[in-house]
């Protein structure tokens, strides 16, 4: 068990640097401009993948509703990003609504 | 020793100018530390997680110096606990991380001229954190000659914050059973938005950014993480979609 534990440590890190190194490796490697246009709105797509079931649904079922202290903290500190683009006001004036709409609700 | 440099501008430099090797060092390291304060919860709960899991020490603090992918090592810890197979875990790491690739393809034309050692350092070190800083700096403007020195400052500076934190947690996280109820994952929704939401700059970015919140709010019971790759593959086809009219506009 042990052992295939570590296996399976080094077998993730394999992949993961596989992906990270993937494009690195191949410098002389060209993009079409298409393929370039696309990859420009991977990062928005990812995150927002990330960030919005996250926020929607925290515990799995979709939560509309200003008692899902998630969703509003991260529309609190969405404001603040875009009003500011500062990082660090933006995380706290997000824990500062989820963190007080939690304490509020007491849950 | 080359001691025929030592009076040579570019020594007193190494101390003075933020374009100094230690200088972008520096920098990349500052413009890292928000992303740490997001990142924290996430150490201290992974460790105190792997180790609940089963994990030894070791194993949990192996994990985060040779995986050093935050979301597959969490996902990792969970199929554990299901009992999954070994080659099930890889494969999912496979599939979570593949984002990676397209971080990958997004910043290799900053280090596509140096050399394999560099490449194979910060390919390691490319992290959703990593990368958004990258993302962050480069929209400031082009990197100087000594850019791959930001670049390892933000990857250092993330490493070892990402290994204290996961020793730290490893340490103390059985004395503290109950670190999931703290809604920590709101750390990590809160950061990502201060990332993102700054680089919505056109109505096409705002678009796919809706467009793959939507996919992946439905799609996010799917297996293996499917949802998300869904999401961020619709995400772009939208982005494209509205991107083309601009493009021919100004042809």
């Amino acid at each position: 068990m042990n052992d295939a534990l570590w296996l399976m440590i080094l077998g993730m890190a394999l992949v993961t640097f596989a992906t990270r190194f993937s494009l690195f490796a191949m410098p002389g490697v060209q993009f079409s401009p298409r393929l370039q246009r696309g990859l420009a709105y991977v990062p928005v797509s990812v995150f927002a993948a990330i960030i919005v079931p996250m926020a929607v649904a925290p515990s799995d079922e979709v939560q509309l509703s200003v008692t899902n202290a998630h969703l509003m903290g991260a529309l609190a500190a969405g404001l603040l990003a875009a009003r500011t683009g500062n990082l660090l006001l933006t995380l706290i004036a997000g824990f500062a609504v989820f963190g007080g709409l939690k304490w509020w609700l007491g849950v | 020793m080359d001691t025929d440099t030592r009076f040579e501008p570019s020594s007193s430099a190494l101390v003075t100018s933020t374009s100094s090797r230690l200088g972008q060092f520096l920098l990349g390291s500052r413009d890292t530390l928000p992303l740490i304060i997001g990142a924290i919860p996430f150490g201290l709960l992974f460790g105190a997680l792997g180790v609940a899991a089963g994990l030894s020490l070791w194993q949990t603090l192996g994990m985060s110096l040779l995986v050093f992918a935050g979301a597959a090592q969490f996902i990792a810890v969970g199929l554990i606990g299901a009992g999954a197979g070994i080659g099930v875990i890889i494969f999912t790491t496979l599939i979570v991380n593949l984002r990676h690739a397209l971080y990958s393809a997004s910043l290799q034309p900053v280090v596509k001229h140096l050399p394999l050692r560099w490449r194979v350092f910060l390919a390691f070190g490319l992290t959703d954190e990593c990368y958004a800083v990258m993302l962050r700096r480069l929209d400031r403007g082009p990197l100087c000659d000594n850019g791959r020195w930001f670049f390892a400052g933000t990857v250092v500076t993330m490493f070892s914050s990402w290994q204290l934190c996961t020793l730290i947690g490893a340490l103390f996280g059985q004395a503290m059973p109950d670190l999931n109820r703290w809604g920590l994952e709101f750390a990590l929704v809160a950061s990502f938005i201060g990332i993102v939401v700054p680089m919505l700059k056109r109505y096409p970015q705002w678009a796919a950014a809706a467009a793959a919140g939507v996919v992946a709010v439905w799609a996010r019971t799917l297996p293996y993480n499917l949802g998300l790759l869904l999401a961020t593959a619709v995400g772009i086809t939208v982005g494209l979609l509205l991107d083309k009219p601009a493009e021919e506009a100004a042809a």
